[in-house]
């Protein structure tokens, strides 16, 4: 490569860096109005780190909230993500991001979660579980349209929707069905988890 | 001596310019007292009453005028900036403009199509919050002359026939009617109130136990387990806050802000 050819190299690389990066800032300055991101709320995951809504964006996300001392409906959620998941092929799998938001962060520290993650042998990058501030969690319920309230027992009872998210926070599909397949709701993840790998294939 | 007298007249004179002229003027809130209720919603089956802490509570619901200049402080919350996940279109549709009230509405009328998110974040700016569905429930209990008439016909009546009358007509001004053995104003017969565990309301106090699919979306069936069942008239409320959702707004409905004691 002579000089010239180097210099026209690094002007069109650097060229694509900043077209990437302006790229990415408009992304995260232009959530559509109607994105659940648009809410400004921190979480904390299982594996101890801090998240906003917002960082989300970019894949499709499964989304629901639970709490891990949950005895049935809770399980059952995650059972039901999972099953989804597996019928996927794997590379539409991985452009598939599920969060899992609890009802109890009090006693749902990142290393409750992360045993939570364990035993049902999700803990990896692509499954959050994850607590917000106590006071957060009315707000967060709310915005996903969401009902819960805590008895004196320490349970909690609960909507148990799951939602799709696109890749910029909209609610594409949410399913009432926590314990029985929903083929519907499951036809809708493995397309959206499909578009954007298709989106990356080509 | 006419020095002195002048001084009198002239903080007489005062005084009466700073008096309110009328019941608008917000009035600092109502304490309540601590105790227990035997509510229509149960936190479990077996539990027969509810504590409540003491409080504090606004005497009348947040007005137009209350409202506005709270819109004009954060223009977030105006209606022609406002997100659409916290607060749906009909969100202050009855005002002329984002900040202008217009002919139509009065400055002391109750506030209403506000949303969940938008009434909480008013209470928050004012240092306060909103009231818990049983806080609610506990100063809405009261009549003019005792802080607990439920099990008074004619209260039930006077609301039920409350219910019955309203819509299309222009909403009364806060604060004209009695007040509550409490001395709070408008718990009823004038507008629907969020409360801040409004998306609480329609869970089922006792529902681990999973059987169908009605059971399993709200973890049971809530309507089993409401207590009180010859109270409609509370019911109704519970019954219309469990059926919206936090950005949806009405033309009934409208709220008040509670304060923790000491958290001022």
């Amino acid at each position: 490569m002579n000089r010239w050819h180097e210099i026209c190299f690094v002007a069109i690389v650097s060229a694509m860096l900043v077209l990437v990066g302006a790229a990415q800032e408009e992304s995260s300055a232009q959530l559509p109005r109607e994105s659940y991101y648009q809410l400004d709320v921190s979480l904390e995951t299982h594996r101890g780190a801090a998240l906003q809504l917002s960082d989300l964006q970019g894949t499709p996300v499964v989304l629901a909230m639970f709490y891990a001392s949950c005895p049935h409906v809770c399980p059952m959620t995650i059972s039901a993500i999972r099953a989804i998941e597996a019928q996927l092929p794997p590379e539409d799998r991985e452009e598939l991001r599920v969060l899992l938001v609890t009802f109890d962060p009090e006693r749902d520290t990142p290393a409750v979660l992360a045993e939570l993650a364990d035993r049902h042998g999700e803990n990896n990058d692509r499954w959050q579980f994850a607590r917000t501030a106590p006071e957060e969690v009315r707000v967060v319920a709310a915005v996903l349209g969401i009902q819960y309230r805590e008895s004196p027992d320490g349970e909690f009872n609960h909507s148990s929707p799951i939602l799709l998210l696109d890749a910029t926070g909209r609610e594409l599909s949410r399913s009432h069905k926590p314990g029985a397949p929903d083929a519907v709701f499951a036809q809708e993840v493995a397309a959206a988890a499909h578009a954007k790998s298709l989106l990356l294939s080509h | 001596m006419t020095r002195v007298l002048h001084a009198i007249l002239k903080a007489v004179l005062a005084a009466l310019i700073v008096a309110p002229a009328s019941g608008f003027a917000a009035e600092a809130p109502a304490r309540i007292e601590a105790g227990s209720l035997s509510s229509v919603l149960p936190l479990t089956e077996s539990a027969d009453k509810v504590s409540i802490g003491e409080f504090m509570i606004a005497r009348q619901p947040v007005t137009n005028k209350e409202f506005l200049a709270f819109a004009d402080r954060n223009p977030e919350w105006r209606r022609d900036t406002v997100l659409p996940l916290f607060a749906d279109q009909n969100y202050l549709a009855h005002w002329a403009g984002a900040l202008i009230l217009g002919d139509a509405m009065l400055p002391y009328q109750p506030v209403t199509n506000v949303s969940w998110f938008a009434a909480r974040a008013y209470c928050e700016a004012e240092g306060g919050r909103l009231p818990t569905w049983h806080e609610w429930e506990y100063v809405a209990a009261a009549d003019e002359t005792g802080i607990d008439a439920r099990t008074n016909p004619m209260w039930q009546q006077k609301i039920l026939s409350w219910y019955s009358e309203t819509g299309g007509k222009a909403l009364p001004e806060v604060g004209v009617r009695a007040p509550n053995a409490w001395g709070v104003h408008d718990m009823h017969g004038l507008i629907w109130e969020w409360v801040d565990d409004f998306n609480a309301l329609l869970v089922s106090s006792d529902n681990r136990e999973q059987g169908g699919a009605d059971k399993l979306l709200y973890c049971g069936a809530a309507a089993a387990t409401m207590e009180e069942k010859e109270n409609y008239a509370v019911l109704m409320r519970t019954a219309m806050l469990s059926s919206v959702h936090g950005r949806d707004t009405t033309r009934n409905l409208g709220f008040r802000c509670a304060y923790d004691i000491g958290g001022e």
